[in-house]
């Protein structure tokens, strides 16, 4: 029964890698909301959460990765995000649609990853664009001057996200290896 | 595809389909109840850990500022000095015309008790007072129609003191404070006379000293001592108050000792009696408009 609850030193590098990833996407949250909440950068809001749960959701695999998506999405659903319900399918679906490509067709390094990570943004940005332009609550001109400029400064964010997961990833790796 | 369909495991489709499933009972559960319990549940986490993120984003963007910002705060430093300075400038110009406006207000009181006083107004520039002298100067000279031998008084008609040098746009007002200067002066009690000079003498400052009034004097507190009336000074402008009084040397006439009327210490703008009537001057002026007509007699005949 004892040995059960026992938690090996390769468990707890996993504990530790998936807390380090969950403090990476609470510290984007936290830049996004607070830090960038009223103000902005190069005239937009950035938006470093889908940066965020697309890097960690390629790196760690469509399954794991594809959990992570899913449940840091309803977190970011539930505290409130601008973005709602459309946030957990968007940021859930397309990463671990990215995962799989990048599986089985790209090479899961930097470029891919950051092209996943543009369409990720783009489409989470796209779906509420379009839904705030059908309620008619937003102009369309604001798709070229707001949405466009949004993705690609968001994007910035990604080689600095990118490198972190990396270096987060290999926690444990010596012990994947035996 | 054939890869993607290799990858495409049962777990992935799972976790899609919560995925939609989550997003689709979240819209609903949102439209239906507004804020869900879950909703508050994480607010409330989140909550400290935001608040102490704010806590640390407001340390950082104080010290950005001191770092970044002091060439912009020094330079908004700089101008807000500068409108401290024009405010200043235009709070005192206020301040001088009001007390101005209070100081003409008051000679124009003077001025209806006594319709005949002609005045010009003068601020002191400087003071050149030691303990042997009581002087200062005006701004104003011979170009205002000023001369030696004019009395300067104040708003409240008490006598400051005589022109006794002058200038084209200065003059040189000796007190009555000064031991020079003599003023031929009565009680206003009992109208006995004497003359008031200043008093360096009796080891307090600031004081005169009314001399040559007869042993018969009644000198009480507070009597008053105005001016007798001259062709220097007009008649009745209170000189200052009786403080104390005793015989002189000679034991055979009395002095008092005098509280000046003017408060010397807060002076700034004085009043010059510029003419006046009195019984000398109406002789005076007599006599002047006389001769002419003398003189016109004959050329009229």
């Amino acid at each position: 029964m004892l040995d059960k609850l026992y938690i090996t030193p390769k468990q707890w590098l996993h504990i530790l890698r998936w807390t380090l990833y969950t403090l990476l996407f609470l510290l984007a949250m936290m830049l996004q909301t607070v830090v960038f909440g009223n103000h902005t950068f190069l005239g937009v809001q950035p938006n470093f959460v889908p940066v965020v749960i697309t890097c960690v959701c390629l790196r760690e695999g469509a399954e794991r990765g594809g959990l992570f998506a899913l449940l840091t999405s309803l977190f970011w659903c539930l505290s409130g995000a601008d973005e709602g319900s459309v946030s957990i399918a968007v940021l859930t679906i397309v990463p671990v649609l990215g995962s799989l490509l990048c599986s089985a067709v790209l090479a899961n390094r930097f470029l891919p990853c950051l092209a996943i990570t543009l369409a990720t943004l783009f489409t989470e940005q796209t779906v509420i664009f379009l839904l705030k332009y059908f309620f008619g609550t937003m102009a369309g001109s604001r798709f070229l001057t707001d949405l466009i400029p949004c993705v690609l400064v968001s994007a910035l964010a990604q080689p600095i996200v990118y490198l972190l997961v990396k270096r987060i990833e290999r926690i444990g790796d010596a012990y994947e290896s035996q | 595809m054939i890869g993607l369909k290799k990858h495409w495991s049962g777990r992935a489709k799972l976790i899609v389909a919560l995925a939609l499933i989550l997003a689709a009972v979240t819209a609903i559960a949102s439209g239906l109840f507004g804020t869900t319990w879950a909703e508050k549940a994480v607010q409330t986490v989140l909550t400290p850990i935001r608040g102490g993120f704010a806590s640390i984003t407001r340390q950082i963007e104080r010290y950005y500022n001191y770092v970044f910002g002091y060439e912009s705060l020094e330079a908004k430093n700089d101008y807000l000095e500068k409108r401290i300075m024009e405010i200043e400038d235009q709070i005192r110009s206020a301040d001088a015309l009001e007390r101005e406006n209070a100081y003409l207000r008051e000679l124009l009181n003077l001025s209806r008790q006594h319709d005949d006083y002609k005045f010009c107004d003068a601020y002191i520039v400087s003071w050149d007072s030691s303990s042997w002298k009581s002087t200062f100067t005006i701004g104003k000279g011979t170009n205002a129609g000023l001369e030696t031998g004019m009395v300067a008084v104040t708003q409240y008609g008490q006598v400051v003191g005589m022109i006794t040098e002058i200038g084209a746009n200065w003059a040189t007002v000796t007190t009555v404070m000064d031991t020079s200067l003599e003023i031929s002066a009565s009680l206003a009690s009992s109208g006995h006379t004497g003359v008031v000079q200043g008093d360096y003498t009796s080891g307090e400052r600031g004081k005169l000293r009314m001399i040559y009034l007869p042993s018969e004097a009644v000198l009480r507190n507070n009597d008053q001592v105005v001016t007798t009336g001259s062709t220097v000074y007009p008649k009745d402008l209170i000189i200052g108050y009786v403080i104390d009084a005793g015989y002189d040397e000679t034991g055979v006439a009395k002095y008092a000792l005098l509280e000046p009327a003017a408060d010397f210490d807060t002076l700034e703008q004085i009043f010059i009696i510029t003419d006046f009537v009195s019984e000398q001057n109406e002789a005076n002026r007599a006599t002047d408009t006389s001769e002419p007509t003398d003189a016109s007699e004959p050329t009229g005949n």
